[in-house]
């Protein structure tokens, strides 16, 4: 079989399979949505602002919606951005892209492989966000503490906020 | 039918800014060759090897590997393969891995040759390791076997032996001679006249970017100028005649002989002068290493004055 993008691909993958800055960046994925969630329940209110915002407090189903949304404008980019960087600038620092551009695959087959890598990366690290978020909504439901918490955190907000206008 | 040959390079040239990194190379390997290129360390030799890879453009002049441009694409590579500084991998994966995705960039029949090229470096036995935990020497051989996967019939390699501790330079040395023995074409780069004289059977000398010699290793002893020492029956008409001689440097009488510098052929001419004059050679002697001395003349001669003219041998 000739080899293709498909073959770089493949090789790709089981490359970042072995490193591991690839499952640093899945965790921090799976922290972000954490870290949103703890910050919409301590935050003044509700974010208006983020599409399904109004509704982080009435159901922990709309974390997930809102992670998504968040993730697919700002998060996937950036980290196609930073993987796709790595996964060209790990080549020159480790010395092999010489190696690898002098077998049988044109620059364009090697680089079009690296970027399928690239976006597949992303879109895993985007699912693990919004697996990790779909968890936290799901326990926030479930567990009535939490969900107090988030409330009383919300009402204290407000009081404060009663106090200083009055 | 005449083949292509390996390797012919024409006007190669590469330009850094105001840096002439080659200079108007002008070379040709045939079929079954193992050739030195040999010069100092900054003369230009990896700089010339990346462009006969295609790893980057020359400035002027062209590369044809069995006849086709590598610069037009990698198809270009079929057949060749090698490195240049040193051998690269992934430090992640296992040394087999590491052969295993470049099997598969190299598509054929290359996977299928993974075990016999380990074996023919011996590293079988640590190709499960990761290459992070490997030698120097282990990852020169590595490359190697990179380059053997894809069944070349050229190799080019950039200083193979450079960094190995003796026993690892033996090693290497004896697993080219092997190669080679087996029909394939060898370029190798070194800085090491001794490695070349004993691997190669042709030589291009190259000194700041520009060739300074090239022919066969016997050719460049045959002009290697050398020190000798001669003694006569007529001492004091020798050294007249030496005087007279063309090709005779410096003739002067120390320590009851005569010194001199010559090259072979004059040496020759000098001993049919001296019995036409009557004053018979008894003894006739080669003091250095002679080659050595041609090599450092070649490489280290300053600008101009100093540098021989490029040395052309049929």
């Amino acid at each position: 079989m000739n080899p293709g993008i498909l073959t770089v691909y493949r090789w790709e993958l089981h490359k970042l399979r072995f490193q591991k800055r690839t499952y640093l960046g899945l965790g921090a994925a799976a922290i972000v949505p954490i870290l949103f969630a703890i910050a919409v329940s301590v935050r003044n209110g509700h974010p208006n602002e983020v599409a399904f915002g109004r509704y982080i407090h009435q159901t922990g189903l709309a974390i997930p919606l809102v992670i998504l949304l968040f993730g697919a404008v700002w998060m996937f980019p950036l980290i196609t951005a930073l993987v796709a960087g790595d996964i060209v600038a790990s080549e020159d620092h480790n010395g092999t892209l010489k190696t690898i551009l002098t077998r049988s695959l044109e620059r364009g087959q090697i680089f079009g492989g690296k970027v399928l890598a690239a976006v597949t990366y992303a879109v895993v690290a985007i699912l693990h966000a919004k697996r990790a978020a779909s968890r936290i909504s799901s326990s926030r439901d479930r567990v009535p503490a939490l969900a107090r918490w988030s409330q009383s955190a919300t009402s204290r907000s407000s009081s404060s906020r009663a106090a200083r206008s009055g | 039918m005449t083949a292509a040959a390996p390797l012919e390079i024409r006007g190669l040239t590469k330009v850094y800014g105001d840096i002439v990194a080659v200079d108007d190379v002008d070379l040709t390997v045939a079929e079954g060759n193992v050739y030195g290129y040999l010069g100092p360390n900054g003369a230009g030799k990896t700089t010339s090897l990346r462009m006969m890879l295609g790893l980057i453009r020359p400035t002027a002049g062209s590369v044809q590997l069995f006849g086709r441009d590598p610069q037009l694409g990698v198809r270009a590579l079929e057949g060749v393969a090698g490195f240049v500084e040193e051998p690269r991998f992934y430090p992640y994966l296992s040394g087999r891995r590491n052969l295993e995705l470049l099997a598969a960039f190299d598509g054929g029949g290359a996977a299928a040759r993974i075990d016999e090229v380990l074996s023919v470096v011996e590293l079988s036995d640590r190709a499960a390791d990761k290459v992070r935990g490997y030698s120097h020497g282990m990852r020169q051989r590595l490359g190697i076997a990179a380059a053997l996967v894809r069944g070349p019939r050229l190799l080019l390699l950039d200083e193979p032996t450079t960094g190995l501790d003796p026993a690892g330079m033996r090693d290497m040395r004896a697993l080219i001679r092997r190669l080679a023995g087996g029909g394939m074409t060898v370029v190798l780069s070194s800085h090491l006249l001794g490695e070349v004289e004993e691997l190669c059977d042709r030589v291009a000398i190259i000194r700041t970017g520009s060739v300074v010699y090239e022919g066969t290793i016997a050719e460049l002893k045959r002009t290697a100028t050398g020190a000798y020492s001669l003694r006569t029956t007529d001492d004091d008409r020798a050294l007249e005649v030496c005087r007279a001689q063309p090709g005779i440097v410096d003739p002067r009488r120390s320590a009851g002989a005569i010194h001199f510098n010559a090259d072979e052929a004059a040496v020759a001419a000098l001993s049919a002068a001296l019995v036409e004059a009557a004053a018979a050679p008894v003894e006739l002697t080669p003091q250095a290493a002679s080659l050595e001395t041609l090599f450092f003349r070649l490489t280290e001669g300053q600008d101009g004055a100093a540098a021989p003219e490029p040395v052309e041998v049929a």
